[in-house]
């Protein structure tokens, strides 16, 4: 035994309790930090986790002996509730299909969403900033995830403090006991503003729109390979390209907004099996 | 585009910019406070 006494690979702290008993050889997530800089996540982080996890629900408990959320009279057949809201996390959804066709809406964009953020990892392979809070190496990260939930929240907050009788725009001072004007603003269809402007046909107005959504997508692609050649080249081709096509179709959702308030369009792009 | 259009777009604007400076600022307040 005695052979077999050497000097401990880290000094051992007094105000420890544990230290380094042994070494394995393997691969370990890399901490930047010797050993004795580290310490278990079990039991340390562990207690910490389930101490603040007991908080959360007591604070949870409290706030449903404070708060009632009682269920409402049974269902009428006769009397459907005017505006009908969803309950609030999914009014943001429902606040889409004011821009957007029912499955495009209900089905489309909230799959986008979820595979969006399923192939975030695969994405992002920044390897900076790993394992800490961190700004500084992931600005494009952090302003556009940031982008994408303020997108998910205010659509929410719209839902809920600013539908009101027939999910028409109530602004928390306005009467919202009375009904809006119904077609107050009519919509149009984009190929017919460009069919009449430029006085062509509408089939060929129809190839126009195609043109111009593509032209949105071509230059979402095109401007960061070529202004930002570096970013293309950490990313590869397959990466970068499902990258733009996710971060494209998620702006696309707020430029349909937008030129549907500024320029009455109801339809960006129509074409035999959707409508964007 | 009315009048009603123009303040929906300016607040849905100025709404998406503030939640989105709160995710932002916290980031950045994060990584400040937790800095090694």
């Amino acid at each position: 035994m005695s052979e077999h006494t050497q000097a401990p690979v880290t000094p051992r702290d007094p105000k420890r309790p544990y230290g380094l008993s042994e070494l394995v050889r393997g691969t370990a997530p890399v901490s930047g930090k010797p050993p004795e800089e580290t310490m278990f996540v079990w039991p340390h982080l562990v207690y910490i986790e389930f101490i603040a996890m007991l908080a959360a629900t007591v604070v949870l408990i409290v706030l449903c002996m404070l708060s009632g959320a009682p269920l409402e009279e049974a269902a009428s057949a006769d009397t459907t509730p005017n505006p009908m809201k969803a309950p609030w996390y999914f009014l943001g959804l429902q606040e889409l299909l004011v821009f957007f066709d029912p499955w495009l809406a209900g089905v489309v964009l909230p799959g986008l969403i979820i595979v969006g953020l399923i192939i975030v990892p695969f994405i992002d392979i920044n390897p900076k900033g790993i394992g800490q809070y961190n700004y500084r190496d992931r600005k494009f990260a952090v302003w556009t995830f940031s982008f994408g939930l303020a997108l998910w929240y205010i659509f929410i907050v719209v839902g809920v403090y600013l539908r009101g009788l027939d999910w028409s725009w109530y602004w928390p001072w306005d009467n919202w006991k009375l009904h809006k004007e119904a077609g107050a603003v009519s919509l149009i269809d984009l190929e017919i503003i460009l069919s009449q402007a430029f006085g062509i046909a509408q089939t060929t107005a129809n190839l126009l729109t195609y043109l111009i959504t593509g032209a949105f997508y071509a230059i979402g692609f095109t401007i960061p390979f070529l202004f930002y050649r570096k970013f293309y080249d950490s990313l590869g081709f397959v990466r970068y390209n499902l990258m733009m096509f996710f971060f494209m179709t998620m702006m696309l959702v707020p430029f349909k907004v937008m030129i549907r308030l500024v320029f009455n369009i109801k339809y960006l792009l129509i074409t035999p099996w959707f409508k964007i | 585009m009315t009048l009603e259009n123009l303040q929906i777009g300016v607040f849905l604007v100025v709404g998406t910019g503030l939640i989105m400076g709160i995710f932002v600022g916290l980031a950045i307040w994060l990584e400040r406070s937790f800095k090694k």
